[in-house]
């Protein structure tokens, strides 16, 4: 598995964190910006519209005031005109001269006949009559100078008077000059129309100026239609007036006719195109909405607003053209610190993220130096150099951690000493032991055969202690001649204590056996002398026999021993010898001890044992029981006395396995011969 | 070997389970050294005491013989392996052994 220490887990976690933080905080600056960007460029557009809207209305008005005032003017020469016919006789002929090149740059009243056909003196009454205009005419030129460029009427009859400074075209000879007046666009529309209206713009015959020709018709005493008024009037300042708007730069006003046609003066700038639908800018549709006449505010594909209203006397349209991104020029600014302002985020985000790795690498290393260091102090110690002490960097949890470390190492220390003062003694009293154990041996006969002069009979016994000293002992020896005392005996408990009440009580029943008497009457003597003083409570069971050599009779008392196992060669069997046991020696003052009796026949063999035989257990915790103890000595017939007990020894540690030897294993064998026959 | 003690006024039960033999009979000693004052009654169970070694012997006589001075003492579920250990031993004569 891959290894994280704990120095990377921190910086990890806290560069995680750190990114987490700045992301949230720069998205939430960052959305605000663009919310705020998006309504500023709502708010912007609502207003700059309502503005436009207000503008081309404004600048309609104008326009519309100014040249209704012509219009009315046009129309009351008119009336003036019709005034004329109604009553001739009110005024006075006025004669007007044919047109003359000298009068150029004067003021004057001159005619014009359409054609050759037309006779002066036809219409000398016409002619006379309506040069009382002049009278009309003058205080309105005087008013208007720089406006009015030139007022004319002319007639069906064919007469035509005008009345300007402009006479530089025409010859100077004093005679007639022929100029046909009913051809001209203010005459027929006027004629048609029958009612005051304006002709399209052209520039004059200078070239310097836009103009514009109101023209009306007027009707004779009958109501017939006569002849048709019209003024020239000079719409330069006018239009200034009307496209001379303040938006910017790349904005600027315009006017079409009502064919879409421009209306611009020769010097005017912007526009290039003759007709609004040669503009590349202005879409199609957007320009037959323009020349409906509609008032609106549309966007064109290229992003460029267009407002437009129609000017009602004219039918000319006011338009004004603005980029969009005129309009949006300020929240363009705002789009601009949006990306100033993520650019920022960046950089700082950066920038921030460095400081914190480099404070999250020495905040961890501060942290985990100590407890590298204290890995490799505890390396040292756990080495076995307990003298060494863990460095102490901080006064934290580590800094604890050190310190525990230290004193486990003193604790460490002291335990070990003990432990060898301690091990040190349990050697000393091992080899104590093992001494107190060959005493306890030395103790036991040994020596086998013990009489090699006695025929009748042979002998063997061994004991091997669970501990170094058992409680086990057995004994035999001549009471007299004749009689053959044997002792299996078992002192409860194990050990030191044991071995030495063992000792006791194997001195005890030997001298009180020797001094004569029945068992039953050495072991209720043995028994007392035990119980004085007995502060233990230990006690002792005890097997003990007297043998009479020549007859093979034996008297035994058994103080809760196991039950002597004995060979009939009669039945060629050994068999357990059950009689009733008394309690164990030591146990109670002044008991009495039962007594048995049996016989040994030539042949026979009495096996006597411990506890350690019939309760050996192997790993299982069963018992190996005087069943198997009886089995394993019908196969040790035919063996001496010394083979029996090897053979028994290997049943039992064949049947105990690797279970621990819990019990002192003792056990006696007596082959018998009798005292007639001869042992081979 | 486990000891469970079970008092009830001056009557003490205690029952024995598994084998009291060298290694556990200390326990037991431990038990009843000093942890019979005032006990007038003992009583202790043998239902689940599958084994008894000599050592188990000399503390059962120690606790009969503390009893004999204050009181009695009865061992009862005797099992017969155990009842034949008694009487090899001759211990069924010394207990109270109750049927």
């Amino acid at each position: 598995m891959k290894r994280y220490p704990i120095r990377k887990k921190i910086q990890g976690m806290v560069l995680l964190l750190s990114i987490a933080a700045l992301t949230i905080t720069s998205a939430v600056g960052i959305i605000c910006m663009m919310r705020i960007r998006s309504d500023s460029e709502k708010a912007l557009t609502h207003q700059m519209e309502q503005s436009l809207r207000n503008l081309t209305s404004d600048k309609a008005q104008i326009a519309s005031v100014e040249l209704e005032n012509y219009a009315q003017t046009v129309a009351s020469f008119a009336q003036y005109i019709a005034g004329l016919y109604a009553n001739p006789n009110d005024y006075p002929p006025r004669t007007v001269l044919p047109a003359r090149k000298a009068n150029a740059g004067i003021l004057t009243m001159q005619r014009t006949l359409k054609d050759k056909s037309v006779k002066i003196d036809d219409i000398m009454k016409d002619m006379e009559l309506l040069g009382n205009m002049e009278a009309v005419w003058r205080p309105e030129f005087a008013t208007n100078k720089k406006i009015i460029s030139s007022i004319f009427l002319g007639t069906e009859s064919g007469l035509m008077l005008c009345y300007d400074t402009k006479s530089d075209l025409t010859p100077d000879d004093g005679k007639e000059v022929y100029y046909d007046h009913s051809k001209s666009k203010w005459y027929k529309l006027a004629k048609e129309t029958g009612r005051t209206c304006f002709t399209d713009v052209y520039t004059d015959s200078f070239g310097f100026e836009l103009t514009i020709t109101c023209s009306a018709p007027f009707y004779d005493e009958n109501g017939n239609f006569a002849g048709a008024v019209g003024m020239d009037i000079l719409i330069s300042n006018l239009y200034k007036a009307i496209v001379n708007i303040d938006l910017g730069n790349d904005a600027y006003a315009f006017l079409v006719d009502g064919s879409g046609r421009l209306i611009a003066p020769p010097d005017s700038k912007g526009m290039t195109a003759e007709t609004i639908y040669q503009d590349k800018d202005i879409d199609t549709k957007i320009s037959d909405e323009i020349l409906s006449g509609s008032t609106g505010i549309s966007l064109s594909s290229k992003r460029i607003y267009f407002a437009y209203t129609s000017i009602e006397s004219t039918g000319w349209k006011f338009c004004v053209r603005i980029p969009e991104s005129v309009i949006l020029e300020p929240v363009r600014d705002v789009g601009r610190n949006v990306i100033l302002t993520m650019v920022m985020f960046i950089i700082a985000f950066v920038v921030i993220l460095v400081i914190v790795a480099v404070v999250a690498q020495r905040f961890s290393e501060r942290l985990t130096t100590p407890i590298i260091e204290l890995g490799r102090d505890v390396e040292e110690i756990s080495g076995g150099n307990l003298d060494y002490r863990a460095e102490i960097y901080d006064n934290d949890e580590i800094g604890d951690l050190a310190k525990s470390f230290n004193d486990m190492a003193a604790s460490l220390k002291d335990y070990i000493k003990n432990l060898a003062a301690v091990t040190a003694e349990k050697e000393r009293i091992g080899a104590e032991l093992n001494v107190a154990t060959q005493i306890q041996a030395d103790m036991l006969p040994r020596i086998f055969p013990p009489f090699p002069e006695r025929k009748e009979f042979d002998i063997y016994a061994t004991m091997n202690p669970a501990k170094e000293v058992g409680g086990d002992f057995y004994d035999f020896f001549l009471v007299d001649n004749d009689h053959l005392a044997l002792v299996m005996a078992d002192v409860s408990g194990k050990g030191v204590p044991a071995a030495l009440f063992m000792v006791i009580a194997k001195t005890l029943i030997k001298n009180r056996t020797q001094m004569g008497g029945t068992p039953s009457e050495i072991l209720a003597d043995v028994n007392n002398q035990l119980c004085e003083g007995n502060e233990a409570e230990l006690f002792v069971t005890v097997w003990l026999g007297i043998l009479e050599i020549s007859t093979g009779k034996v008297i035994s008392s058994n103080a809760g021993h196991e039950y002597p196992a004995v060979y009939r060669k009669d039945t060629g069997h050994y068999e357990l010898l059950k009689a009733k046991n008394s309690p164990a020696v030591a146990t109670m003052e002044d008991m009495r001890f039962k007594q048995a009796e049996f016989t040994l026949n030539p042949g026979d063999n009495l096996y006597l044992y411990t506890d350690g035989v019939a309760e050996a257990t192997d790993i299982h915790d069963e018992l190996y029981g005087t069943d198997r103890m009886i089995d394993a000595l019908d196969t040790t017939i035919n063996m001496s006395v010394e083979d029996v007990l090897k053979a028994m020894r290997k049943s039992v540690d064949d049947f105990t396995g690797e279970a621990p030897q819990f019990d002192d294993i003792t056990m006696l064998s007596l082959k018998y011969y009798g005292s007639k026959e001869m042992k081979i | 070997m486990l000891i469970n003690k079970e008092a009830n006024g001056d009557q003490l039960t205690i029952s024995l389970d598994g084998r009291l033999d060298t290694t556990t009979a200390p326990q037991l000693e431990a038990e009843i050294t000093g942890g019979l004052n005032g006990v007038k009654d003992l009583t202790i169970d043998m239902e689940k005491l599958v084994y008894v070694s000599s050592a188990g012997l000399r503390v059962l006589l120690k606790a009969q013989k503390t009893m004999n001075k204050q009181g009695k003492m009865t061992v009862k579920n005797v099992s017969p392996e155990i009842k034949e250990i008694f009487e090899v031993t001759g211990f069924d004569e010394l207990l109270n052994i109750e049927k």
